[in-house]
């Protein structure tokens, strides 16, 4: 029963099933399977999984596999800036809300028109980087080389109209899925139908150069939305976007990132599975981490964070003591009001199971005596010298309760934490 | 059978979604012809879709933001705006300068006795009106003093066809609704992420007599970093279950407070996070601007002056693409 609860919110595979064989397994899987199909391609030590979405919008129950980002490095590098361009990308690492993001895939494209020095260069890219590569070349004969120096599976990125038959030829040959790239949908849809019939995995790139990146948007909203809502068989797949093909087009280097990031952020607002991007600027990429983290979080569970002590500054022994919830959002409201305000305080967060403020005490997760053990737990009483507790406005109706459980003096805080500059500032 | 598709090369097009609900629109500012003072009037809402959905899509209506007072502003803001900062007018004229289509003035330094600031506040009021002539959005940051010093905006910008913000379930909505009908001016319904608490409200002032016509929703304040999840599927869900034909819900979304959230992420101003501040702020400010056009805001209030140019440089393109048109008229 737990098993077919997971299986069909999508957290389980039939394939994990122990009891069934493989004709029902086919069969379940046709009856389970996300509207779009998910596919996986594997780097020399990490995999990446793109696709496997069920619906249009977050609110309707959720997105499951995060845009997967990757960083385009071209093979007119010299294989020192290579070396160094993969370095980089390997070790990049940025934390935000207990989340550790990287580069989760290479795009290597070739420019160099030489089969050897593309190869080379793939070769070098599988050796230093550990997770998957997207080998972005739209000649055939140019590829296949390259495919044999790489470890894993990669992603090749693109066929066209006219190259369809020799790349469907690569991709069943080598069993690496393919990209399918035309901006016109008809012609798309046809690709991908030829495609499906001979067999092979693809992927779709409905624009490919970002000339027009809200034509681009509008290809994409189409296709996702032939897929889940006209049940159109062919977009019933990944889609990859190539912000990275903007900078043909700017030359500043803060324009080009401006512009990438945005054009990167509207896509993958709108159903990018993946996306190549160039600029690896902090700039460019923590905008788009953060806004992936936000979209692909469950909606149907509240947003937590570890409940403790928190400090801001470097409180002391007369520093106030703030008292908040761990529902993320007041969380991160309060610690970024706090933060700006450049005063040093502690501040407290109570585990109410991710419940506001109003909601904790709607639903009595407030209990005053466990104010007075969060404030014995970490030992309060030793790091300040007075006794008095600035709670939320919201909790007011418990603040007698609270100052009975702990001895301490119970101050009621504003009803808002951007007017808390102001209030502590009074103090 | 192979080559078909190539044959044919059907003009392959997704059906476009018909809802039967429609976004009704909202007339922003006054002209002369028209009896106020405004260079140009703006329709806000009328969508049929959510953007990019369907072929019909609006860009939305930029507008600035300027305060009273300096007194709320990041510091990186005060050091970009300089002089402008505590002088609202020169701000103001700035902002047009910069391309913005309409200004949201929030009051927050407004003190004193009732009288006093009954004229300062219609002083600055005319000021604006005569001297910018941009369409304006007139909010209050405090509580306690919004239904006084709204009705007192109110009275003073008669006949412009302002926005009057916010209207709040727990404030005195009563007070404000009066003032619209009195001084002809529409409203903004403000909640936090809950479609059922906006359906509530709005339904109170439209049954105090206030025209469809009049009303617009603020249902977020969450910025990129700080929540926008909320904002985005709130606003979604909202405006889907609006074109869905849900009456209470069909009013445009004038989003005054989300954007200058975004100057509370930590990523927005941190050096210790971006070594390019002046580049980092904007562009926090930018994305959550972009993501709640998308989940169907119609018109946005933007604090900083760079992301207003780097949001209008983006739009320019879609514009240049044919995919949009303008709400001005």
């Amino acid at each position: 029963m737990a098993f077919a609860l997971k299986l069909m919110e999508g957290s389980a595979e039939p394939r994990e099933c122990p009891y069934i064989e493989e004709p029902e397994k086919t069969e379940l899987e046709s009856l389970v399977s996300p509207p779009i199909k998910k596919i996986l391609i594997k780097g020399r030590e990490r995999s990446a999984a793109i696709g496997g979405e069920r619906v249009l919008h977050r609110h309707e129950s959720r997105f499951y596999n995060p845009t997967v980002i990757a960083i385009e490095i071209s093979d007119l590098e010299e294989r020192g800036c290579l070396l160094k361009e993969l370095g980089a990308a390997s070790s990049l690492s940025i934390e935000r809300g207990g989340e550790v993001f990287q580069i989760e895939a290479v795009a290597l494209r070739e420019e160099s028109g030489e089969e050897g020095r593309f190869a080379e260069a793939a070769k070098l890219a599988s050796e230093e980087f550990p997770g998957p590569l997207i080998l972005c070349c739209y000649n055939p004969r140019l590829v296949v080389k390259s495919v044999e120096e790489v470890e894993g599976r990669p992603l090749l990125y693109a066929a066209t109209e006219e190259t369809l038959e020799e790349f469907l030829e690569i991709a069943l040959d080598r069993g690496c899925p393919l990209v399918l790239e035309d901006e016109d949908l008809g012609s798309l849809r046809g690709m991908a139908r030829k495609a499906i019939d001979r067999g092979v995995e693809i992927a779709l790139s409905p624009a490919s150069s970002m000339k027009s990146p809200f034509k681009a948007l509008r290809n994409f909203i189409q296709a996702r939305m032939g897929a889940i809502s006209h049940g159109i068989e062919e977009f019933r797949y990944p889609i990859i976007g190539v912000p990275a093909a903007m900078w043909r087009e700017v030359r500043n280097t803060e324009e080009g990132i401006i512009r990438e990031s945005l054009i990167s952020s509207m896509l993958l607002m709108r159903y990018a599975d993946m996306l190549i991007v160039k600029s690896r600027s902090i700039e460019n990429l923590l905008p788009i981490y953060t806004l992936r983290q936000a979209l692909y979080s469950d909606p149907r569970t509240p947003a937590k964070v570890k409940p403790g002590l928190y400090t801001f500054g470097s409180p002391d022994e007369t520093s106030p003591i703030l008292l908040t919830t761990n529902y993320a959002l007041t969380f991160y409201i309060v610690s970024g009001d706090l933060h700006r305000s450049g005063i040093n305080c502690y501040l407290l967060v109570l585990d109410t199971g991710g419940m506001s403020v109003l909601n904790a005490l709607a639903g009595k997760l407030i209990k005053p005596d466990m104010v007075r053990e969060y404030l014995e737990e970490h030992r309060l009483g030793e790091l300040v010298r007075h006794r008095r507790l600035i709670i939320p406005r919201g909790l007011s109706p418990v603040s007698g309760e609270i100052e009975e459980a702990t001895g301490w003096r119970v101050i009621v805080g504003p009803e808002d934490s951007s007017e808390l500059p102001r209030f502590l500032g009074r103090l | 059978m192979e080559d078909l598709f190539k044959l044919l090369r059907p003009d392959f097009r997704v059906p476009e979604p018909s809802f039967p609900g429609r976004i009704v629109e909202v007339v922003l500012g006054s002209t002369r012809g028209e009896g106020g003072s405004s260079r140009h009037s703006l329709k806000v809402g009328g969508a049929r879709a959510l953007p990019f959905y369907s072929s019909e899509t609006k860009k939305p209506i930029l507008a600035s933001i300027v305060y009273d007072s300096p007194e709320p502003l990041p510091s990186i803001i005060r050091e970009e705006l300089g002089s402008l900062v505590g002088d609202p007018v020169k701000w103001a004229k700035h902002c047009l300068d910069s391309g913005a289509e309409a200004v949201s003035l929030k009051l927050q330094g407004i003190k004193g006795c009732s009288a006093d600031l009954r004229d300062e506040l219609e002083g600055l009021i005319h000021r604006l009106l005569d001297e910018v002539q941009l369409p304006l959005i007139i909010s209050t940051v405090d509580a306690e003093r919004s239904a006084e010093l709204l009705t007192m905006a109110a009275e003073a910008a008669e006949g412009e066809r302002c926005m009057l913000a916010p209207a709040t379930l727990g404030g005195d909505y009563k007070v404000l609704v009066e003032a619209a009908l009195k001084y002809d001016h529409s409203i903004v319904a403000e909640t936090d992420c809950d479609p059922t608490s906006q359906r509530t409200i709005n339904q109170k002032l439209l049954d105090m007599g206030l025209d469809r016509t009049r009303l617009l929703m603020d249902p977020t304040s969450a910025a990129l970093g700080l929540g926008i999840e909320y904002s985005v599927s709130t606003m979604e869900q909202m405006r889907l279950d609006a074109l869905r034909g849900d009456e209470s819900l069909q009013f445009p979304m004038a989003i005054l407070r989300a954007l200058e959230g975004a100057w509370k992420a930590r990523e927005a101003l941190d050096p210790d996070v971006s070594p390019n501040p002046t580049l980092m702020g904007p562009l926090w400010e930018a994305h959550t601007g972009l993501a709640l056009y998308l989940a169907g805001a119609d018109l946005l209030a933007i604090l900083h002056p760079r992301t207003l140019s780097i949001l209008r440089s983006l739009l320019a393109d879609f514009a240049a693409e044919g995919e949009l048109r303008n709400g001005s008229s």
